[in-house]
Order: C-alpha cells, then structure tokens, then sequence
C-alpha cells in the first residue's frame, strides 16, 4: 500500500501547503504576530501555484488520485480563493491576533484542492473532513465571546453528525460495489455486477445517494440542513463567514459532482426529482427570509442558502441528462455559478472586514447608512458584488444565472422530453422569479449605502488601516467586472472542466462492456 | 460604400458622446464643472440629435431602392464573449419542421452590434431631442441643488443607454441596456434620497421592473432555445462574407448563414415559431413590456416615481425610457403577427390600462400624478394601437409614442415651471388661478392639454385619430373575415375540407385566429378606447383649470417672490409646445388628386417607420395599410374631447362649488374613493404578496430562533453533562478503566486483522 513517487510528485504541491501549515502551527506557539505569519503563508501559496505549473505531465499517478481537468481547475480555483482570504486575514480589526489561522486556512485550501483530486472516497472523505476541521479551529479562533462560542458549538455538533451521514453514504456505496475507487466503482454499476443482488441494489442505491445528498448537503447549505448557516454566519467575524460560505460550497459542489458522475448508471428518475425538490426549496426560502434579516452577515448566510439552490439547478440537469453531453452544460453552468459566486462573496466579506464602526464590526445593515459618500470605494465595489449576485447583466453574476436558466428552459423545451419537460419548465420559472426576489434584499443594501433615510443614524464608519481586506475586495471588484465584460475564458475553462470529468469517464465507458448495458438502463427510466 | 460608414460613424457617436459626457461630469464635475456641469451632457446631447437627424437623412437616401425589403445596416463593434463549442442542442433544420432533431454542437458569440433603420433612428432622434430640451430646462430648474452635477452626470448616462437600448441589434444587449435604464431611472426617482419617499419610490420602481424583467429573460431564454441565436439580424458565417453584414437580398447560401430572430430572411420566409411556444415567448415579452412601459398589472411604480425631480419624470418617466416596452413590442411585432393569441392580449392589456388609469386621474390632487396617470393611459392607447397587429396599428402606435413624447414632456416641464414657482408644492388645491402670474407656462400648458386632449389641428388629434382608426380598421377586418367564413360554412362540404387542411397542416405557425371570438374584443376596446379619450380629456382640463384659472392662490411655501419661469425653462416649454403644435400636421400629407375623403391618406411618419425590415417584410405588409382617415372616427373623438373639456370646465371653471356636490355624489356610491384612492392596487399588492412573504420569512425566523436554537441549546448541554462524566471517570472508577482497557484492546485487535487483511 505504498504511495508511488509519481503520486507525491504529483500532490507536492499540497505537500507543501501542509508543511507549511503544520509548521505555522508549532511556530505559532512562538507568538510571532499574525501580521509576520502572513507572508509566510502567502509565499507558500505562491510556491504551490508554481510547483503545479511546473509539473510534469506525464506522471503515473495511483488511482486514488485523478489527473483531469476539473482536478486542476479546482486545485487553481482553491489557491486563488486561499490567497485572497490570505491577504484578508493579515489583521482583522479588533479581534485577536493568532498566527494558527494561517495554518488552518491553508489546511482548508488542501482540503479543496483534494476533493477535486480525490478518484477514492476515502481520500475524498479525508478532503472533506480536512475543510471542516481547521473550520473548528478558525471559528474558536474568530472572536471572543458568547456568540461565537455557541456559534462555533453548533457548527461543530452538526458538522460532525453531517460527517456521519456521508460517511455512512460512503459504506453504502462501497457495499454496492465492493471498491472504494471512484473509477472501479463506476466500472461496477456500470457494468450492472453488483455486490448485491438486484433487490439490494433498489434498496441500497436511494439510500447511498440520499445519505451523501444530506451529508454534502449540509457543507453546502442545502435547505434542509442550511439551520445552522444564518446562526453561525452572524454569530462570527466576517473573515469566517466569508471562509464558510465559500470553501465548503466550492468542495461540497465539486464532490457531488464527483459522485453523481459515478454513480450516473444507477442513479433513477427519482435522484433528479430530489434534487429538484431541494434546489426548489433552497433557492425560495433562502431568498424569502433574507428579506427581512437586520444582521448583515445573517442576510448574506440567507443569500448564500439561496445561492446554492440556484447552483442545484445545474445539478438537476445533469442528473436528467446524464445520459447524453447534455450534462456536460449542466456542470459547466454549475461550476462557471460557483466560480463567480464565490468571488463575489469573497468580495463582500472583505468589504465587510475592512469596514468597521466604533464598536469594530459592521452587524447591522442599517450600520451601513450613507458609506456610498463617505466611504465611495468600499460602497462601490459592495454594489458591484450585490448587482452581481443579483445577475444584474453586464456583470460576472448575470452569466452563472443565464446559463444555468437557459440550460434548464431548453431540457424543458428539447422535444425528446416532452413528458418532464414541464418540471424544468417550473423549476426555470420559479428560478427567474427567485432572482427578482432576491433583488429585493439586494437592492435594500445597495439603497441604504446611497440612499439613506435621514432619519436613520449614521454611524460613524470608519475603515480599517489594514490594506489587506482593501486589496482583496478591490482584486474581486475587478474580477467580477472583467468576467462581467469579457466572460468568454472563464466560461472556456468551466466547460473544459466539465467535460473532462465526463470525457474520463467517456473512455473508460469505451473500453469497458458496460456502454451498451448503461445506455439501455437509462434509457428505460 | 462611403454611405455605411458615414451611418456607422453616425451610430457610434449618437450613444458614444451621452456616454463621454456622464464620464467627463463624473470626473470633473464635482471639482472644476460645478455650475456648468450641464455643459457637457447639453453639448452631446445636442450635436447627438444633429446626428440621428442626419442618420435619418441618410436612411432615407437609401430608402428608395430597397423598399420592399426594408433598410438596414448592422455595425459590429467588438465581440463581447466568444466560447466555441459552447453548447449542444437538438438543431431542426427550421423550427416549423421538427422531425430532424441532431446534436450539433454551436458556438457561443454575442457581438456588439448596433443597428441603423427607420425605428431605431425615429426613436433616436426623439430620445435626442428630448433630452435636449430636458437638460436644458433642468440646467434652470437644478440651479440651487447640491447635487448638480450628480444629476447630469445621471442623466447623460440615462441618455447613452436609453440611446444603445434602441440601436442594439441583439436581444441580450437589449436586455442589458433595458437593466441599465432601469439603473439610471432608480438612480434619478431616488435622487433626492433625503425624502424617505423619494428613496422608497425608486426602490420601488426598480423592483417592479424585476418582476417584468422576471418575463423578459424567461422569453430571452425561450427565443435563444427556439430560434438558436440572440442577434436579430442575419450573421454572415465566414470571415469573407460581406463585411457590411447588410443582407437585403437572399443570399446565395443561406446555410451558412445564422438567421437572426428579426433577419431578412428569417423575415422573408415567414419562419416564426406559433403555437404555444411562440404564445408563451409574446406573453413574457409583454409582461417585459408592462414592467417597463407601466401597463396593468405592473403600472404601480410609475406615479411613486413622480418623486424624482421634475425634468426626470418629464424625460425618462413620460418621453423615453417608458415607451421602451412599446418599442420592444414593435421590434417585435412578426413574432407576435405569429401568435395573435397574444396579440389580443396586448390590445387588450392596453385598452383596460388606458381606462384604468384614465379613472384613477380623475380625482388625484398632485398635478404630477395626474400627469403620471396621463402617461400610464397614453401608453395603453400606444399598445391597444400595437395590439391590432395590423401596419396601420403599429405605425400609429409609433405615431402616438412620437407626439405624446413632446406633449407629455412639455406637460411635465409646465408642472415643473409652476412648482418652482409654487415653492415645490404641487397639490393643486393649494394653488389656482396662475395664468397672470405665469403666461408663457400658462399657454404652453394650455397647448400641451390641448394636444393632448386631441384637438384638432394638434399633434394628439392626428395619433389618437390613428389609434382609434387602426382599431376600427381591424373590426371591420375581422367583420369581413368573419362574413367569409360564414359564407364557407354555409357549405358543409368545404367546411369538412378545412377541417381536414387545419388538421394536416404541417405548420400551425399562421393559423388565423377565428375572427367572431376576436371581434368582440376589439369592439369592446374600441369603446374602451374612446370612453378612455373622453377622460382622457376629462382630467386634463380639469388639471389645467385647477392650476391656471380661478382666483389667485399661492400656497406659503412660494412665499413672495412666485413669479414666471426663467428664460432657459421656458425657452424648452415654448419649442416643446411648437412640436406639440405641428408635429402631427407635419406629418400629414395631402393629396389634392384625390377625392375629398381620401386626401389625408398618406402619413410620412408611418411611412417611414414602415421601412423598418421588420415591418416591411410581407406578413406585416398583407395587413391593413396606414393612412386610412376616418372622418366618422375623428368626429366621435373630437366630440368627446370637447365634450370632456367643457365638462371639466363645468364642474372646475364656472362654479367650483359644485365641485363639492359632485365628489358628495361620488362619493356617496364609493366611486370617488375606489378612483382616489387608485382602486386599492397597492394595497391588493401589499396583501398579496408583501405579507404572504413577511409571514414565510417570520416563521423561518420562529423556525431559527426557537425550534433549532432549542435544540442545539440541548446538544450544547451534552459536553458539559459529558464533561461531568469524565471528570468522573478519571476520579477513579476502576471498573471502568478496566473496561475502557478491554475496549482498547479490542479496538486494537481490529485494526491488527484489518491490516492483515489489507
């Protein structure tokens, strides 16, 4: 059971952050201030960026690792959005300052950059699980404090009960096909030789991917188990917020992916009909309670819920279509949302870290009365990212929301469908009606930061000296504009990215006897 | 081919200087322009109208030789976003015959691509001129405001994308600009942000557009699915096709062309989806369109938005930005000729709305809301026009949209005249009897009421004139179709054979709608349409005997120095009111060869806008032809304006106290109040849909705060209870040492075997 020299060739890269993490981690105790850890872990960035770009092409890398593109576009995605929260978290006004944070948020970053490597499910397990632990850590870290103590419990309680609920998802597969390797297990279902019998399989299969769907679905925020995101979001300090609605979505997207591309031959009508159900109900009570949220961070915990519910959508379409290319333009959408999700969230976040009133943090919304003169930059860039979130057009948020309404509306409209078409017909309306009701706690931002209502107090917002929070809301302002005007790269990579997690699966399918007998299951359902 | 460039130039620079001068007051304005901040927006906005007046010179040049198929000239500024291979979709060789459904995988483009053609350029060069006259008479009435050069820097960024959303030739940039109208317009109703009202009108606007935007993209999504491409004009394939991408004659190889949703061929093949996929995508345009045009179910935003300051209601909320939506509809008019279902139900949106609205004026007090409810009636007329479907609705519509954009706009400017002048009250029973105070408002309002009344020779006459002919025009289309069919059911045997081609049809594409359940309809809205003109004229005079007649009152707020408007506010209100005056007369042709009932056939304007390809193209042409005046129609309107006017100058001229007696009587049958108080749409809103979602987001608060917080207050107990137990253990139970040995072990051997194993 020996690591090949290839496969650590080919994960130096992530070799390097969790050195360089456990190493902040021993110094730390040292009590060298944040501010010096900062560029130490920066650098460690840069250099596992460098060492991915020099890395030969041709290694023979075991099969619990995959070498494709969505592996590599997620490993860029987690180093760009890991020294974005790098710059960010140099110091933070009024709260302590603690080297471990480094440490934990590059942990985090290798855990990303994992699950879009892992072609095993104990790796993949182990990705996850490597997100939510320095998650633990960051959120005790965060603030002093009542909140975020009972912030940081609750996160921890429901995490590790998520974690029990994938991992026994994870047993169930492994009871279906007898392997942990995401390539033989799909080899197996594919090839309809089960561990069990056909009964076993009716019984076990629904309840494999549900357990995963709950277990994901909690690291995403997915309705049913989104409780603890509004409590825990306003319960700590921007940074962590921005940390928890960002790196969890982007592993917990990819590793759905991941899975439901594996377990595409088994998976029934019944698969895309929960995911339609959850992506409904996420998107609509997302958006409707964020309406009249008075905290900020738990508006924006709301607007994230919802923001998964939209990226479900890209979901749903590829489950339905999983039979055909068609599935590709589902993932393609769903990653090219989660992209551009995540930088306009990351944007907010820094602006709501370099922001602070006299008592240290922006909470409430209405804290936020009159900035768009006083503070012009930081308003600017929060209006850009709510515009965007919103899918106002010429910015990078209208494009995630386009493509994946239009992928929806033209399965509902493709002849070959008639009899679903309805379903998607819905889920695209309700959809577009969802945005229009997002707008309206969006725009409830964006008119109090310009439009404020004289009666209102306006506190004196003062803006942190630390240049970190700054740069980065400034680095996402500029991405969300150049996406906004010239999407095409963007929408370029996500699409290769899709593909190639297809395309793997695509070859393998070729060599194997199973094509004739996964066409003919699918398409009976 | 020096005339396309010269077009090109010409529409590159009509948005490009409006855009230049938002960005030059933005940086300079609050530093150097200061009190001249206008200078920049009225010098671009002026020498950009020079340009659309000199680009219609150009189409019309070109007019002559390419009438059937229409004019127009496509100029790509850059690609926006280019992804090859982006998409797959099940491609039918043309979307009437489906039965060849391949994968094929298309490329994704969106260019930047302007358009010059009749419609574009008339609705540029009225954006333009408005807008002129506008800034120039804001220049006086935003003297004192801190905000000076904020609101021209606003209003040249409103002018650049009202000027791009009418020139853009894909339905993407449509949407885009349609956004960022909607932006500046929020922008400008919250301008003075101070008043809490201001701030909540502007919201308010914005996200009611939301929800017809909610329509728009649904149809952008449904058209991209249907018709596979966003451009309305044809795009060349190859890089050596003809550069000007003007594609008047069929082209050689159409193959390998991609038709555009409005291109000339699409156009000339009559290739537009019916059925209930082209139903739905008019449906959601016009929900679209009511959104930002201010029609029925949506037209709650337009008279909050009066809070902005007045030269914005008079430009963007009464000449421009509002009749985007009847724009759209026109551009559009071929799909919609596809689905008369739809068609039926935009003249029929617009008829109640112009009713509606029209009642709703009658009793309101502020003199800009009347004016606002004017509007909303107006652009009812402008759809019922639109909604017949014919050529003659649709350039009538376009008529209407023309003269109204100068009467309404001088009508606002003159309510802003006397509200500077009133020291910003604007409740007209605090006021009256201003026509010695302020005489050249006075009768540029007067020309303004007039006109829009429809008095004869004014601009309103001759487009109401055109709206109410072109829907009589249509009912005896469909009498006479209806006859037709009658005749032929008269025969068993053809009926039976008409069934049977209805049912073979390969195509339900241009199905006839059957004429009898249409034709009530449109009888209907005829007198709608009519009983709409009688208050239209109604509260009109109303308004400006309220305001103008009487004994002088001047409410305190005015204090004493109310007097007359200064020269550069009425210089604007005195050219508006020589349009308002001419305009319609202008456009009107005689032609003394003919006989006496036939001489005012001919309408230059709507012969012009009908060079449009997409109304030139021979569906729309096979319609019923503008021109057709109807002297029994002109009578019946004039006389209802009449006798609206003299109505009102009954009740608010001659004896005011029977003002009293008639609201008594009103408002003992509940009228007065459903009417004042705007037949309570806002508040069916508020119960419809503002509390069912403060009721779902208060119980997801109850769910949050009591149930889950309860219980992970309960799963928060445990380590302390589990503390207590360990603290315990190591206490020193030996028993359980042993036993936590024993699991270890057992534990241990475990992992053993399973190593062996692995």
């Amino acid at each position: 059971m020996g690591i090949s020299f290839d496969t650590f060739l080919f994960l130096f890269p992530e070799a390097i952050l969790v050195v360089t993490a456990a190493a902040i981690y021993v110094l730390g105790a040292a009590g060298l201030s944040r501010a010096r850890w900062m560029p130490v872990a920066f650098s460690a960035l840069l250099l596992a960026a460098w060492c991915a770009i020099r890395q030969p092409t041709d290694l023979a890398v075991g099969e619990a690792v995959l070498v494709d593109g969505l592996g590599q576009g997620i490993r860029w995605v987690a180093i760009l959005v890991g020294a974005l929260f790098v710059i960010m978290s140099g110091r933070e006004e009024g709260h302590q300052l603690t080297g471990e944070i480094f440490g934990s948020l590059l942990l985090i970053v290798v855990g990303t950059m994992l699950v879009g490597l892992a072609g095993d499910l104990v790796l993949l397990f182990l990705a996850l699980e490597l997100i939510s632990i320095p998650t633990y850590v960051l959120l005790f870290l965060g603030s002093p404090g009542r909140a975020s103590v009972e912030a940081t419990t609750k996160y921890f309680f429901l995490s590790i009960f998520s974690s029990c609920m994938l991992l026994y998802g994870f047993s169930l597969l492994y009871g279906l096909a007898g392997s942990t390797s995401l390539a033989q297990i799909y080899g197996t279902l594919a090839a309809g030789q089960l561990a069990v019998g056909e009964v076993g399989q009716s019984l076990l299969t629904p309840l494999a991917f549900v357990m995963i769907l709950a277990g994901i679905g909690f690291k995403i925020a997915a309705v049913p188990f989104h409780f603890y995101a509004p409590d825990v979001y306003q319960g700590t300090t921007s940074l962590n917020a921005g940390i928890l609605a960002v790196f969890p979505k982007i592993a917990g997207m990819v590793a759905l992916m991941r899975l439901i591309l594996v377990m595409s031959p088994v998976l029934g009508f019944w698969s895309w009909q929960t995911v339609m159900l959850l992506s409904l109900l996420t998107m609509t009570l997302g958006n409707v309670a964020a309406l009249w949220q008075t905290n900020i961070r738990r508006l924006l915990a709301y607007s994230s819920i919802a923001h998964t519910g939209y990226m479900l959508m890209g979901l749903v379409v590829a489950l339905f279509s999983s039979r055909d290319v068609s599935a590709d333009e589902g993932f393609s959408a769903m990653l090219l949302y989660l992209v551009v999700y995540a930088i306009a969230s990351i944007g907010t976040f820094a602006a709501l870290g370099w922001l602070a009133d006299s008592q240290g943090v922006v909470d409430r919304v209405s804290s936020l009365a009159g900035i768009g003169f006083r503070r012009p930059a930081a308003a600017a860039c929060v209006a850009i990212f709510m515009f965007s979130l919103a899918g106002i057009p010429p910015l990078a948020g209208f494009w995630g929301k386009f493509f994946l309404f239009w992928n929806t509306i033209s399965l509902g409209l493709s002849a070959s469908f008639s009899s679903m078409s309805f379903c998607f017909i819905i889920l695209a309306v309700v959809g577009v009606l969802n945005a229009a009701i997002g707008m309206g706690y969006y725009l409830r931002i964006i008119a109090i930061m310009y439009f404020p209502a004289e009666e209102a107090e306006q506190k004196q917002i003062h803006s942190s000296p630390y240049w970190g929070s700054a740069l980065a809301m400034l680095i996402c302002a500029a991405l969300v504009l150049a996406v906004g005007i010239g999407p095409g790269r963007l929408m370029r990579e996500t699409r290769d990215m899709a593909r190639s997690a297809w395309i793997e699966r695509a070859a393998e399918e070729n060599s194997d006897a199973g094509v004739l007998i996964s066409r003919s299951f699918t398409s009976t359902k | 081919m020096g005339n396309n460039q010269t077009i090109q130039a010409l529409i590159v620079l009509i948005s490009a200087l409006p855009l230049a001068a938002a960005v030059l007051t933005a940086v300079l304005g609050p530093r150097w322009l200061r009190r001249w901040s206008h200078v920049p927006a009225l010098v671009a906005i002026f020498v950009s109208f020079l340009c659309s007046l000199g680009l219609i010179q150009q189409i019309r040049s070109d007019d002559a030789g390419t009438v059937s198929v229409g004019f127009e000239e496509i100029c790509t500024l850059w690609t926006w976003a280019s992804v090859e291979d982006a998409y797959t979709q099940e491609s039918d060789s043309s979307t009437t015959s489906g039965e060849t459904t391949t994968q094929e995988t298309h490329d994704f483009t969106i260019d930047v691509t302007l358009r010059a053609d009749a419609l574009t350029s008339a609705m540029l060069a009225m954006v333009t001129f408005v807008s002129f006259l506008v800034v120039f008479f804001a220049a006086g009435y935003m003297r004192d405001d801190p905000g000076y050069w904020r609101f021209f820097s606003y209003v040249a960024l409103f002018v650049f994308s009202m000027t791009m959303l009418v020139s853009v030739s894909n339905l993407l940039l449509l949407y885009v600009f349609w956004e960022a109208v909607g932006v500046c317009s929020y922008l400008l109703i919250g301008f003075w942000y101070q008043k809490s009202s201001a701030a909540a009108a502007g919201k308010k606007a914005f996200l009611v557009n939301r929800v017809g935007d909610f329509g728009f993209a649904l149809a952008l999504l449904l058209i991209w699915s249907t018709y596979g491409t966003l451009n309305f004009h044809d795009t060349p394939a190859g890089p050596d096709s003809d550069a000007s991408g003007y594609a008047a004659s069929p082209t050689l190889d159409t193959d390998h062309e991609l038709r555009g949703i409005l291109g000339q061929t699409r156009l000339q093949d009559d290739d537009f989806a019916g059925g209930a996929v082209g139903t739905a995508i008019c449906l959601l345009l016009l929900i679209g369109a009511c959104g930002k045009s201010a029609q029925f179910p949506l037209h709650v935003w337009l008279p909050d938005a009066m809070e902005g300051p007045t030269p914005v209601s008079a430009l963007i909320h009464a000449a421009t930005m509002v009749t985007a939506g009847v724009y759209m509809v026109v551009r559009f008019s071929p799909l919609f000729l596809a689905a008369p279902a739809a068609l039926v139900v935009v003249a029929a949106i617009g008829g109640f709305t112009a009713l509606l609205a029209g009642l709703i004026a009658l009793t309101q007090n502020d003199l800009k809301r009347v004016l606002a409810y004017s509007t909303i009636s107006q652009l009812g007329f402008m759809f019922l026009a639109v909604g017949t479907g014919s050529l003659a609705g649709i350039t009538a519509g376009m008529f209407h949209l023309l003269t109204h954009a100068f009467f309404k706009a001088l009508l606002f400017l003159g309510a802003g005249s006397v509200m500077h002048a009133m020291g910003n009250v604007i409740d007209m029973r605090q006021f009256g009897g201003l026509r010695r105070l302020m005489p050249i408002t006075h009768w540029t309002f007067l020309i303004g009421c007039l006109a829009l009344s429809g008095i004869f020779p004014l601009a309103g006459f001759w487009s109401k004139d055109a709206v109410l002919g072109a829907v009589h025009d249509k009912i005896h289309e469909l009498e006479h179709q209806q006859q037709e069919s009658e005749f032929s059911a008269g025969q068993p045997s053809t009926a039976a054979v008409m069934l049977v081609s209805e049912a073979s049809r390969p195509d339900a594409t241009h199905q006839e709608p059957s004429p009898a359940s249409f034709l009530k309809i449109y009888k209907l809205l005829y007198w709608v349409a009519v009983a709409a003109a009688f208050l239209t004229a109604f509260y009109t005079g109303r308004a400006y005997f309220m305001t103008f007649w009487g004994p002088l009152r001047i409410p305190q707020e005015a204090g004493n120095h109310a007097h007359e408007s200064p020269f550069v506010m009425t210089i604007p209100l005195s050219v508006l009111a020589l349009c308002a005056a001419v305009v319609g007369v202008a456009f009107v042709g005689l032609d003394f060869e003919r006989p006496l009932a036939e001489q005012l056939q001919t309408n230059y304007f709507a012969e012009y806008i009908a060079g449009t390809p997409s109304l030139a193209c021979d569906m729309v042409q096979a319609t019923t032809a503008p021109g057709g005046f109807h002297f029994s129609v002109a009578a019946l309107s004039t006389f209802v304006a009449l006798a609206g006017i003299g109505l009102s100058g009954f009740f608010y001229l001659r004896c005011r106290k029977d003002v009293e007696w008639w609201t008594a009587l009103a408002s003992s049958w509940g009228v007065y109040q459903l009417s004042f108080r705007k037949f309570f749409i806002d508040e069916v809103y508020t119960l419809l849909i503002v509390l069912p979602l403060q009721f779902v987001a208060s119980v997801c608060y109850w769910f949050d705060n009591c149930l889950i917080d309860g219980l992970v207050n309960f799963c928060g107990r445990i380590p302390v209870w589990c503390g207590g137990v360990l603290r315990s253990l190591q206490m020193g139970f030996v028993p359980f040492y042993a036993m936590f040995m024993v699991l270890g072990m057992l534990v241990l051997i475990a992992a053993r075997m399973l190593w062996a194993g692995g």
